[in-house]
């Protein structure tokens, strides 16, 4: 940190309401309920379409809500302006003042609030080393690389030390080498101020990255919040596991369940093990399993494992892993497996037989 | 850098368009000089006597600050009308938007004389003709097709976010527009300004109607001098204006450059 003058710890609590935004027929947001805490880093993730930049916009105040409430340290602002929210906001276009410098991009919400001077120099200054930009004060914005320009931009949105600052894709015109060292940036801010982040994007990787939690978000609702750890591994929806991460679906019927373990007909007549269910036996189901889940030689765990036999049909191979694709029966898998110097490779057209934790498998209804 | 035989018969042929589209209007300057009291090419001599004569007659300068009058106030009106109504299509959200754009064009496609006369009927029961204010509107009504044109242009090709941001970042909405929008299209309302300002400036269908004997403009005036005294006065005014929307021209095109410049990401 650069001292008291820089942007302060001062994280806020948002809560979102029944928050829904219809455009005529179409409910582009849906009963959106959701809270994050102080010093939270909270994503909505999505595709495109899904709701989550129409979320964003009506949390910054420039789309108005059809229902529901957006609450601050409990207080609401849904009523509210934008400018008078109190909120900080980095769009994916920078949206920096073309026609000012860098010090005047930054000092501009200090401006608005009519501080002192003295204090606006001190503070735009301790905002441009938090963002590594010190000698950058006098330079025309439209001079700078995009790196630099989203930095500026980040350092305009903290300088006035809002509790909540939202992200609109702001990595999203970055190249993937830039995008990287950016989110180190970030995540390095967001920690040392305690910020809240609400933070919007499409890239899974990116949002695994920085999120202490992850919303994902799919025409206009929110399919499931949680960690990221339990988003990837523990998806409540089908469109959950296919959206995070590879995933490999397998349709049947189920045939049986014990307290531990269920048992799936496959359309193929083999039969697979997978986790417990509450649904009832003759339902039909989609199984899951994650392609690095599945293995070509049996592992010695010791769990139960399941077996499938296959044909390879296609072999990537990716540097640190080899990614297959199996064929058994109707379905093609795909499989994931580290690269070994020791292990076996397959080949196109190799008769294998692919193994998989019964654990490792989730049912969906 | 290599040029074949087309590039110049290109630049050739273009050369030959500017000439036949220009030299008509140039020929009033030699003319001007014109020693002699007949409007004639070649010129006869040399003398500024026609400039003199310009600047010492009442009804020649009376003319021309009606005209610059006119003109500054229907460049003020015009544009800012201009501008709201520019906004208010771009940003807006407006049922019939489409028939609002036709409707504000319609001076631009309405032959002048139509205007003229539709005016004239209008103006004359108000009491509008023969007065400065009947002129500003006249010209206004004119003017406004341009000025909509040209800041709606500037408006499509403006990011909204950066107005958004400045919202986000504590302006209030006059403030961010007056901070941050205006700054970003000025250099098109200043085109939009210039043009405001010849439209008026040049205009003489309608004037004839609207300007009566006691608001008579510069075209007007020149009228009246070609039709009842044929001299190199007319000449001399001419090459005025001519001299005036040159610069004009120059300083749009000046203004186009920075503002695609300033644009630029």
């Amino acid at each position: 940190m650069t001292g008291t003058s820089g942007p302060s710890a001062s994280g806020g609590e948002i809560r979102l309401v029944g928050l829904s935004r219809d455009f005529g027929q179409i409910h582009a947001v849906r009963d959106v309920n959701l809270a994050a805490g102080r010093g939270e880093f909270l994503t909505l993730l999505g595709a495109s379409g899904s709701g989550k930049t129409t979320t964003l916009m009506m949390i910054a105040g420039f789309v108005t809500p059809s229902r529901g409430d957006i609450l601050v340290d409990g207080a609401s602002i849904a009523g509210k302006p934008p400018d008078k929210r109190n909120l900080g906001v980095v769009f994916q276009s920078y949206a920096l003042f073309p026609h000012m410098t860098v010090a005047e991009n930054i000092a501009f919400p200090l401006r608005m609030r009519r501080h002192g001077l003295a204090e606006t120099r001190e503070r735009t200054e301790a905002a441009l080393a938090m963002v590594q930009l010190s000698g950058y004060a006098d330079r025309r914005v439209t001079e700078l690389s995009g790196g630099q320009q989203q930095r500026v931009a980040l350092a305009r949105a903290l300088v006035f030390r809002p509790p909540v600052l939202l992200m609109d894709e702001p990595l999203g015109a970055l190249d993937r080498k830039l995008r990287e060292q950016m989110q180190l940036e970030i995540k390095r801010i967001q920690r040392s101020l305690g910020i809240t982040v609400i933070y919007v994007t499409h890239d899974q990787e990116e949002a695994l990255i920085l999120s202490d939690r992850i919303a994902i978000m799919h025409e206009g609702e929110v399919h499931q919040i949680g960690t990221p750890d339990a988003v990837y591994e523990r998806p409540l929806t089908p469109y959950v596991a296919s959206f995070l991460g590879e995933s490999n679906f397998l349709d049947g019927i189920l045939e049986d369940k014990t307290d531990s373990t269920s048992w799936v007909r496959l359309p193929s007549g083999e039969k697979i093990g997978a986790q417990a269910t509450a649904l009832p036996i003759g339902a039909k189901v989609r199984a899951m399993v994650r392609p690095e889940s599945i293995a070509l030689a049996p592992s010695p765990s010791g769990q139960a494992m399941n077996a499938l036999p296959a044909e390879i049909e296609v072999c990537e191979y990716l540097g640190q892993s080899i990614r297959y694709f199996a064929r058994s029966a109707d379905v093609t898998l795909t499989v994931r497996a580290p690269r070994s110097d020791a292990g076996h490779r397959a080949t196109v057209g190799e008769r294998v037989t692919l193994y998989w934790s019964q654990q490792a498998t989730l049912l969906f209804g | 850098m290599r040029r074949s035989y087309g590039d110049v018969a290109l630049a050739g042929f273009a050369a030959l368009v500017c000439l036949f589209l220009v030299l008509p209007s140039l020929i009033v300057v030699p003319m001007s000089f014109n020693a002699d009291n007949l409007l004639r090419f070649p010129p006869q001599g040399f003398s500024l006597g026609w400039y003199e004569t310009y600047f010492a007659r009442e009804d020649w300068r009376s003319a021309t600050w009606n005209s610059l009058a006119i003109a500054l106030s229907v460049t003020i009106l015009a544009t800012a009308l201009g501008t709201l109504a520019a906004l208010a299509l771009i940003r807006g959200r407006i049922a019939f938007r489409n028939l609002y754009i036709y409707l504000m064009l319609t001076p631009m496609i309405v032959p002048p004389i139509v205007s003229a006369v539709s005016m004239y009927g209008v103006f004359a029961r108000l009491g509008l003709v023969g007065t400065l204010p009947g002129m500003v509107l006249a010209h206004t009504a004119l003017a406004l097709p341009f000025v909509v044109i040209n800041v709606a242009a500037v408006l499509q090709r403006m990011d909204w976010r950066v107005e958004q941001a400045a919202r986000s970042l504590g302006a209030s909405a006059p403030r961010a527009f007056f901070l941050v929008t205006l700054p970003l299209i000025r250099p098109g309302l200043i085109v939009a300004a210039i043009f405001a300002f010849i439209t008026s400036f040049d205009e003489v269908v309608v004037a004839l109607y609207i300007s009566g004997s006691r608001a008579v403009t510069l075209p007007v005036q020149m009228w009246s001098g070609l039709r009842f005294e044929i001299n190199p006065v007319v000449a001399a005014v001419s090459s005025l204006l001519l001299a005036i929307s040159v610069l004009s021209l120059i300083a749009i095109g000046l203004l186009r450059r920075m503002a695609s410049r300033g644009s630029a990401p």
